[in-house]
C-alpha cells in the first residue's frame, strides 16, 4: 500500500542566471570586500532586557569586543550589526523594524537569548511578547543562552565573520528588491487624538469614552472572519 | 509609455492582467539575465498551456480592485490635529500603514488619512508570483472592507495584519507559495520543510501479516 507524502513548506531556488566570472582578480576583490567588511562590524547599542548585560559587558575590558573591530554605535544609520539583546514585545516590536530599517545595507542581525529566539521563558503563556525576532526581521544567526555568557556571545559573532566571509558579491547587488505595494481605501472612523500638545487641557478635558463603538459590534467583526479558514 | 506603466501597474496588483502583459512580465524578468533565444521560444510555448490551468485554478479567488496611480505625490506627515500619529503594523512580511505609498518613488503621504498601503514581503523571504500576490491583495481588501467603521488604531491595523500573516502561512502550507532559497538569510520563520500526512489515510500495518 503507497503512503503519499505530501511535502509541506516547500522551497523554491528562482531563476538565477549567474554571470560570475571566476577570475583571480574578481575573487581577490570579493574577499578583500568581505575582510573589510567582517573585520569592522559595528554594532547599535541595543538592548532591551537582561541579555544586554551581558553584551554591555563586552565592551569592558575583560572581554574585549574592540578586538574585533566592534565599535558599538548610538545611531543605527552608522550601526551594520543589531544584536537583539532582550525580550522583544509587541509594544517595542514596531520601532525594532524601524530600527533595522534604518539600517543601512548591508546589515546583520545576531538573535541573541532564548527570548529572541522563540519567546524563550515566555513562549508558554505570555500575551504580549514576540515568540522569535525572526518574526520581525530576517536574522543570520541565531545565539542560544539566558543569558549567552560573554563569550558565547564572541563565538556568534565569529561565526557571523566566518558567514559574511562565504558571501558573494554579485549575489547581492543582483538581488533587486520589487516593491509589492498595494493601496486600498478603506472606510474606518478616523478620530482626533487627545494628545495634541496642549497642556492646559483642565476644564475642558472630557475622558474619552473606552470604545467609540459599542463592544457588540467590534467583536462582530472578528468573529465573522470565518476562522476555519485560517490554520488552527 | 503608456503600455509599460500599465503593466508595471498589473504587476503591482493594480490591475488584472491580461495573458499578454503576463507573458511580457514573465518574458521581462528572463531578458534581464540574457537567456538564449532558442529558451525563451521554448519558455513561452510551454507557458501558455500552464496559464490557462492556472487561471482556470484561481477563478474562485476575486481579482482586487484595482486603484488609480497618483501622480506627483509628496512626503508628507499627518496632521497635528490627529496626532501626528504614525499608524503601522509592522512584521517580518506584512507592512501596513495608514498612508498612500506610491509604488515607484516611495513617497508617503500619510495626509491621505482613507487609505491603507500594504507592503508586501520587502525582506523576499518567499517566491512571490503576481497571481499569489493578488491573492494576498484581495484578503486584504476583504479585511480591510470587513473591519468597516472600526477606528482607526494600531490596533485594527495590527488585527489585519495578523490575519494576512495567518493567510501567507496557509499559502505555503497548501504548497502555493514556497520559500526563497536565494534569500541571504533561510530562517524558515513559518516553519521548515517538512513531509506531511493526512491522518486519514495512513493504516498501521499489522505485524504478523
Amino acid at each position: 500500500m503507497e503512503k503519499i507524502e505530501i511535502v509541506m513548506n516547500s522551497i523554491k531556488f528562482p531563476l538565477f542566471h549567474r554571470t560570475t566570472q571566476n577570475s583571480v582578480i574578481s575573487t581577490t576583490l570579493n574577499d578583500l570586500s568581505n575582510w573589510s567588511r567582517l573585520s569592522s562590524l559595528w554594532p547599535l547599542l541595543y538592548g532591551t532586557s537582561c541579555c544586554f548585560i551581558e553584551f554591555a559587558s563586552l565592551i569592558g575590558s575583560r572581554f574585549d569586543f574592540d578586538r574585533y573591530g566592534l565599535v558599538p554605535r548610538s545611531s543605527p544609520r552608522q550601526a551594520d550589526l543589531i544584536l537583539t539583546a532582550g525580550t522583544v514585545t509587541m509594544k517595542i516590536a514596531p520601532s525594532l523594524v524601524r530600527l533595522y530599517e534604518h539600517m543601512p545595507e548591508p546589515k546583520y542581525v545576531i538573535a541573541m537569548g532564548a527570548c529572541t529566539i522563540t519567546g524563550g521563558m515566555f513562549g508558554t503563556d505570555s500575551y504580549s511578547t514576540v515568540r522569535g525576532v525572526d518574526k520581525l526581521i530576517p536574522v543570520d544567526v541565531y545565539l542560544p543562552g539566558c543569558p549567552p555568557k560573554p563569550e558565547a556571545i564572541i563565538d556568534a559573532i565569529t561565526k557571523l565573520r566566518k558567514k559574511i566571509s562565504r558571501e558573494i558579491y554579485p549575489d547581492r547587488i543582483m538581488s533587486q528588491r520589487e516593491n509589492r505595494c498595494f493601496t486600498t481605501n478603506h472606510k474606518f472612523q478616523v478620530g482626533h487624538s487627545i494628545h495634541t500638545g496642549n497642556y492646559d487641557q483642565g476644564f475642558l478635558y472630557q475622558p474619552p469614552s473606552t470604545s467609540e463603538i459599542p463592544p457588540e459590534t467590534f467583536f462582530k467583526y472578528k468573529s465573522s472572519v470565518s476562522s476555519h479558514e485560517l490554520v488552527n | 509609455m503608456a503600455s509599460s506603466l500599465s503593466s508595471m501597474a498589473s504587476i503591482m496588483g493594480m490591475k488584472p492582467m491580461n495573458k499578454q502583459e503576463i507573458l511580457i512580465s514573465k518574458r521581462r524578468i528572463n531578458n534581464g539575465f540574457s537567456v538564449f533565444a532558442q529558451q525563451v521560444q521554448e519558455e513561452t510555448t510551454s507557458l501558455q498551456p500552464e496559464e490557462e490551468k492556472e487561471a482556470k485554478a484561481v477563478k474562485g479567488v476575486t481579482q482586487p480592485r484595482p486603484v488609480e496611480p497618483q501622480v506627483n505625490v509628496e512626503s508628507k506627515n499627518m496632521g497635528r490635529a490627529y496626532g501626528g500619529q504614525w499608524l503601522s503594523s509592522t512584521t517580518r512580511h506584512v507592512r501596513i500603514f495608514a498612508a498612500y505609498i506610491d509604488p515607484e518613488t516611495c513617497a508617503f503621504d500619510q495626509t491621505q488619512m482613507d487609505k491603507l498601503t500594504l507592503i508586501l514581503d520587502p525582506t523576499d523571504e518567499f517566491v512571490w508570483t503576481p497571481e499569489t500576490c493578488n491573492m494576498v491583495y484581495s484578503y486584504f481588501q476583504e479585511l480591510v472592507d470587513h473591519y468597516e467603521g472600526a477606528p482607526l488604531t494600531e490596533y485594527t491595523l495590527r488585527l489585519i495584519g495578523s490575519d494576512i500573516e495567518h493567510y501567507i502561512r496557509k499559502l505555503l502550507y497548501e504548497g502555493q507559495i514556497q520559500y526563497n532559497m536565494n534569500a541571504r538569510v533561510l530562517n524558515f520563520s513559518m516553519g521548515k520543510p517538512r513531509v506531511g500526512f493526512s491522518y486519514n489515510e495512513y493504516q498501521i500495518e499489522d505485524v504478523n501479516q
